[in-house]
């Protein structure tokens, strides 16, 4: 009936830091180990409308010390350093994929990745560099794992601006950056009389050390929105994923069956229906509307981008629900950094039936194909190269030294 | 020149290991910042435009004087679609070798060794319509001249037989590949060849001033050289006021950067003329005022310096 939903897919971004720091760890580290590495990748919602959605790798990705992105989502990767170019042209890559993809597909089943969303945003990176010159071969997959039939999109997009009335942005405006920006911690300066904080005290505002501390300490790329009125015009509310089941305890059976129903001209009304329900959990018990909110980092209109095909399919499985309303936040760069109405937009999915039973059934369903290799500068799927030998090489910095 | 250069950054740094940071607001006077008015105008900036951030860096880096996650401000994949020597009215050979004879340095100029493609790029890019979309060309000339992108792409011989095939994905928006693919049938505001920056400003303890940084990426997310970045620096400045140097806070990476030894002094204008005009201008509105400043510099990358200053 709809239309097939398509998602714009990430181009992978790695930084001169990155790959300076991987060849460190390289010589001290790794030295000739091929095992695998955690590492991090950073995005956060589209700002620009000229740049597609980006993974961004740089010096915390492998050292999540060196520095800070307070306003990233991150995401795990595995990297796959390999010694030689035979190593790197021989290994399995279909074999990799159905790996990752295997360890998104339980903890979906798992439930895990409610808990950890970041858990669907899996990427894998292969690498192999030629240390002496600085070149190196690399390879970004970001597996999206394919339901049986296509995700739709019940209605067109439209922008929230469009959609909504203006209390219900200004409130979705609010949780959100409320989502994405935790309050800070309370700044260590506790003595008023030395304006420049100790090095105790500059201390003590720790750094996570590791990809896991990393990946928790950073808010969730998607999150649920709740309000009692269908077009959340009134008490927005942000939960985790994980808060599924408490919104919607004791819903019945209907929720979900009756959302294809509304006129597509209502203005506020459309769409809002696709999840609906008493929440007992919360205090209230009026029906509240839940909808999946996204960090949206594509720029193409009406596309989401890839992150959100896994976050799909675990709401066909763990929730069971056929129609879901998506909410892809967007920023404006202007005016800096707000959530942007215009560009931001509300989907209804319908999502087909994805087998994923594991109460008390004996096996898990099988993992889904995945996909998301990425493609070079010319569009074909094959590795990209970077030759940092004018960025990296000693004499080459001594000439840029001007 | 670079030997000039190079013993200026010893000197400096010697002068920052030794004297202590400003303690004394001089702002009034002589337009510099104290780092507790830099911090101050940092929080301004970030309140005022989220685009900005504040960062800590490596740990190993900081400066005692700021707060731990308080280093610097930085603002990621800022869009830049055209080169600022477009906006210019296209490329004028004689005045890069003018220079080129006169400095007898020609780091910056090596861009352009090709007058000719330049010129073809340019006019090309016009007309496809005065779009603003640069011809793939011109990357692909400067990008090859720095030995980066596809062009040693053979070291992995017959690395062509690697190519995967994921079958049909229906749910893969098209344009997420690269432009080639896209160029046969989709419509051309679709191709996206557009650089960005991720652009710091730190505080420079010699100078008492903010310090701006570019950090630029070509169409493909790959890093772009120093000399790669002059591409975007308006043709006034490129060859006067960006040197490369370590950017601190940060190990490992050379970064150009616009040197500021006359921040001090433009700002001091910059501000005397709000006053002058009747204006209020207080000092934690400096950075908005700085990047204000900086967009003369670098013209064509799309950060957010439309914040009003001066009670407007």
């Amino acid at each position: 009936m709809g239309e097939v939903l398509r998602f714009a897919q990430l181009q992978s971004s790695v930084d001169v830091t990155f790959l300076a720091e991987l060849s460190e760890h390289k010589l001290n580290v790794l030295k000739l180990s091929e095992e695998p590495v955690d590492v991090c990748g950073f995005f956060g919602p589209n700002r620009y409308e000229a740049v597609p959605a980006r993974l961004q790798l740089d010096v915390s990705s492998l050292r999540p010390g060196a520095s800070s992105r307070p306003d990233c989502h991150a995401a795990p990767g595995v990297l796959l350093l390999y010694n030689t170019v035979e190593g790197f042209r021989n290994s399995d890559k279909p074999a990799l994929m159905r790996q990752v993809a295997s360890q998104v597909w339980a903890d979906i089943l798992s439930g895990a990745a409610e808990a950890q969303p970041w858990r669907l945003c899996r990427f894998l990176l292969l690498v192999h560099g030629d240390l002496k010159r600085y070149t190196f071969h690399y390879w970004f997959a970001f597996p999206a794992l394919k339901p049986p039939s296509p995700i739709t999109a019940a209605h067109p997009p439209r922008p929230l601006a469009a959609a909504l009335p203006p209390s219900a942005i200004e409130q979705i405006t609010a949780a959100c950056s409320a989502w994405r920006s935790p309050a800070p911690v309370p700044a260590p300066t506790s003595d008023p009389s030395s304006s420049a904080p100790s090095p105790a005290a500059a201390a003590a505002t720790s750094l996570p050390s590791t990809p896991a501390e990393l990946l928790d300490s950073t808010p969730a790329p998607f999150w649920l929105l709740s309000s009692p009125r269908e077009d959340f015009s009134e008490d927005v509310q942000t939960h985790p994923l994980s808060a599924w089941g408490s919104l919607l305890r004791g819903a019945g059976s209907s929720f979900g069956a009756e959302a294809a129903g509304p006129s597509g001209t209502g203005g506020g009304e459309e769409g809002a229906a696709g999840a609906a329900s008493s929440a007992p959990g919360f205090g209230t018990p009026r029906r509240r509307h839940v909808a999946l909110a996204f960090s949206d980092g594509s720029h193409l209109p009406g596309c989401p981008a890839w992150q959100l095909r896994n976050a799909l399919l675990l709401a066909a499985v763990r929730w069971r629900v056929r129609e879901q309303q998506v909410l892809c936040l967007r920023e404006s760069s202007r005016g800096g950094g707000r959530l942007d109405p215009q560009r931001s937009f509300i989907l209804t999915v319908t999502l087909p039936a994805v087998e994923g039973a594991v109460e008390g059934g004996a096996t898990p369903p099988p993992c889904p194909d995945a996909v998301g290799w990425e493609a070079n500068e010319q569009g074909r799927l094959l590795p990209r190269f970077m030759d940092l030998g004018p960025h990296l090489r000693p004499e080459a910095q001594a000439e840029q030294a001007v | 020149m670079s030997l000039k250069h190079t013993l200026h950054t010893l000197f400096k740094q010697t002068v920052e290991a030794v004297a202590p940071p400003l303690s004394k607001s001089q702002f009034e006077a002589k337009g510099v910042l104290t780092p507790e008015e830099f911090v101050a105008a940092g929080d301004y900036l970030v309140h005022a435009c989220p685009t900005w951030t504040w960062e800590g860096g490596d740990p190993k880096k900081r400066r005692t004087y700021f707060p731990a996650d308080k280093q610097f401000l930085v603002t990621r994949k800022v869009p830049c679609v055209r080169r600022a020597t477009e906006l210019e009215g296209g490329y004028n050979p004689n005045s890069e070798f003018a220079v080129a004879g006169e400095e007898g340095e020609d780091a910056w100029v090596a861009t352009h060794q090709d007058p000719a493609a330049s010129a073809r790029g340019a006019g090309g890019a016009a007309g496809d319509g005065g779009d603003g979309i640069p011809n793939i060309d011109d990357d692909a000339k400067p990008s090859a001249a720095a030995g980066q992108g596809g062009a040693k792409e053979d070291d992995i011989p017959d690395i062509t037989d690697l190519e995967l095939n994921e079958g049909e994905d229906e749910a893969a928006a098209p344009s997420g590949r690269a432009p080639g693919y896209l160029r046969a049938e989709e419509p051309a505001d679709n191709i996206m060849r557009t650089r960005t920056y991720d652009l710091y400003i730190t505080y420079d303890q010699y100078y008492q001033v903010p310090r701006f940084w570019l950090v630029g990426f070509d169409e493909s997310g790959k890093p772009l050289l120093p000399q790669q970045v002059m591409e975007d620096v308006s043709e006034e400045h490129a060859r006067k006021t960006i040197t490369v140097d370590p950017l601190p806070h940060l190990s490992g990476l050379s970064a150009a950067s616009i040197h500021p030894c006359r921040h001090a002094e433009v700002m001091k204008k910059l501000v005397d003329n709000l006053l002058e005009a009747g204006r209020e201008f207080r000092v934690q509105q400096y950075l908005v005022l700085f990047l204000k400043f900086i967009a003369s510099v670098v013209p064509t990358i799309q950060y957010d310096y439309t914040m009003s200053v001066g009670g407007e």
